[in-house]
């Protein structure tokens, strides 16, 4: 019996987790989806948001779940400016200059993030969120029930904002038809870097849902990174051509042998 | 009938992609309120023209005007809030969006948004036929419909120029009859028309005046009906 509870507790710990894996991997689609830009810095943005949702909270004590927006909105500012003053540069060029453009920036936020906050782990503690519902033999930990939740909620949102507002339409048109797009008035430099925006406010969100029940530390975005590789290859199997999905994982996993020899958990080579 | 002032100018415009030249000193008025249409045969330019006045393709020498303004150089997407509005080959209706959100993206431009509604009205009052797929997803579309589809998200940005390029590829004869109708019709509400359109014994009857464009230069100007009767145009375009 108490196999069994503690496998269905496993699977239910699971499948909490995979409501703020949504929001992370639509983040990281929805750019990739609309600009074609494979986002290898997707892993160290939820870092960041990770890192908003603590530090509000730590130094200005503001309750951690109203750090969601901010850190939404400070993760939109950032996107929407990596975007328009840096990887609109890439529009037009192939596929592995981007990749290589946001590798380049992951390694950046994550130097600046361990120089600034150093490895350290940083838990926060929330105290009406350590509670548990208990439903039956199973418990059900209340700040993974709300990241799960807040998390599908994004997405739900995010659906929502590109299916029935006029902001959606103009990303959806760019990403089925660019040209036709600019021929009916879309900027796409604007629509690309609003993306860009979207995706990492919502990656960022994805950061903060983790801070709720999970430490903060510089190298957690690494982790993501495994979600990019597999999302990447998701994704480069859907929109471009199946042969060159072994492409990219092969050129991300070349990106990441090159520039992390000591390998992903590598911590304290990277100071 | 058409007034005096011009509304697009082309001015001896070469352009080209790359190292390939492929128009040649073009000129070519669109006086307001004219259709005006452009034939040749296929690899002439044609394309090359319109995607030239949109800014889609850069021009090299000569100059665009657009209501007076230098428009040659500019983003499409500054062009087209201007008051130009396209129909491009193949129709280009967004395949994954609905009738209503593919008409939606075509009132975009800040000077049509405020009309959005009447002029969706319109449009479904022009084509029945959409307002019967409201809902239905732009690939799932016949030729025909896309077609329409395609001239009421023109429509839609309430525009003083209407650019077409091959409104009636792959028709079928009574769909060209009603296309060529709406243009028509579309013309006397008093918009400007650049059309591109094969058919020539459908088109040069509703035109003004029509431009020959031969290996990407204009080599003959002419009133609409009376390039019909022209032995050249008889002979390389209607096969007399």
């Amino acid at each position: 019996m108490t196999f069994l509870a503690d496998l269905i507790q496993t699977l239910i710990n699971g499948i909490l987790q995979g409501g703020v894996y949504a929001a992370a991997a639509v983040g990281l689609s929805l750019i990739f989806g609309v600009s074609g830009i494979l986002n290898a810095a997707h892993g160290e943005l939820v870092m960041l948001g990770a890192f908003a949702t603590y530090w509000l909270s730590t130094l200005y004590r503001i309750d951690p779940l109203l750090t969601l927006p901010i850190s939404f909105g400070l993760l939109f500012v950032l996107g929407y400016a990596l975007q328009y003053f840096v990887l609109n540069r890439t529009l037009g060029r192939p596929l592995l200059l981007s990749l290589l453009v946001t590798f380049g920036i992951s390694l950046v936020l994550l130097n600046v993030a361990l120089r600034l906050w150093s490895a350290d782990y940083r838990l926060l503690r929330i105290p009406y969120l350590e509670r548990s519902l208990v439903v039956g033999p199973l418990i059900l930990p209340l700040a993974r029930v709300v990241a799960c939740v807040v998390g599908i909620g994004m997405v739900a949102a995010l659906s929502w904002l590109l299916a029935s507002t006029r902001l959606g339409r103009m990303i959806r048109a760019t990403a089925q038809d660019l040209e036709m797009a600019r021929m009916v008035g879309v900027n796409p430099r604007t629509v690309y870097a609003v993306t860009f925006g979207l995706g990492a406010g919502v990656s960022g969100v994805a950061g903060s849902l983790v801070a709720l029940y999970a430490p903060v530390e510089p190298n957690m975005g690494l982790m993501w990174g495994g979600l990019t590789l597999g999302v990447a290859q998701a994704l480069t199997e859907t929109y471009l051509e199946a042969g060159l999905s072994l492409l990219v994982a092969f050129a991300l996993l070349y990106l990441i042998l090159r520039f992390m020899p000591a390998g992903i958990m590598g911590k304290g080579r990277l100071e | 009938m058409p007034d005096a002032a011009p509304s697009l100018v082309l001015d001896s415009v070469g352009a080209g992609y790359g190292a390939l030249q492929v128009l040649w000193g073009v000129s070519l008025v669109v006086t307001a309120g004219e259709v005006v249409s452009l034939i040749g045969p296929n690899g002439a330019g044609k394309t090359t023209v319109i995607k030239a006045i949109l800014g889609l393709v850069p021009v090299r020498e000569g100059a665009i005007r657009f209501k007076g303004e230098r428009i040659d150089g500019r983003a499409p997407e500054e062009i087209v809030q201007r008051g130009v509005a396209v129909v491009p080959e193949g129709a280009r209706v967004f395949p994954e969006m609905t009738v209503v959100d593919n008409l939606r993206m075509g009132a975009l431009v800040p000077r049509a948004r405020a009309r959005e509604t009447a002029s969706m009205a319109e449009v479904f009052a022009m084509f029945p036929r959409l307002a019967e797929r409201k809902l239905q997803l732009g690939r799932t579309l016949s030729g025909g419909e896309r077609q329409m589809l395609a001239i009421g998200r023109a429509l839609m940005a309430r525009p003083e120029l209407l650019l077409l390029d091959e409104p009636s590829l792959g028709l079928q004869p009574s769909l060209v009859c009603s296309i060529i109708d709406a243009i028509r019709g579309i013309n006397e509400r008093g918009l400007s028309v650049l059309l591109i359109e094969q058919n020539v014994h459908f088109s040069l009857p509703i035109s003004h005046r029509a431009y020959v464009l031969e290996e990407g230069r204009v080599v003959m100007e002419d009133a609409g009906a009376a390039l019909l009767e022209n032995p050249h145009v008889r002979v390389s375009y209607l096969g007399v």
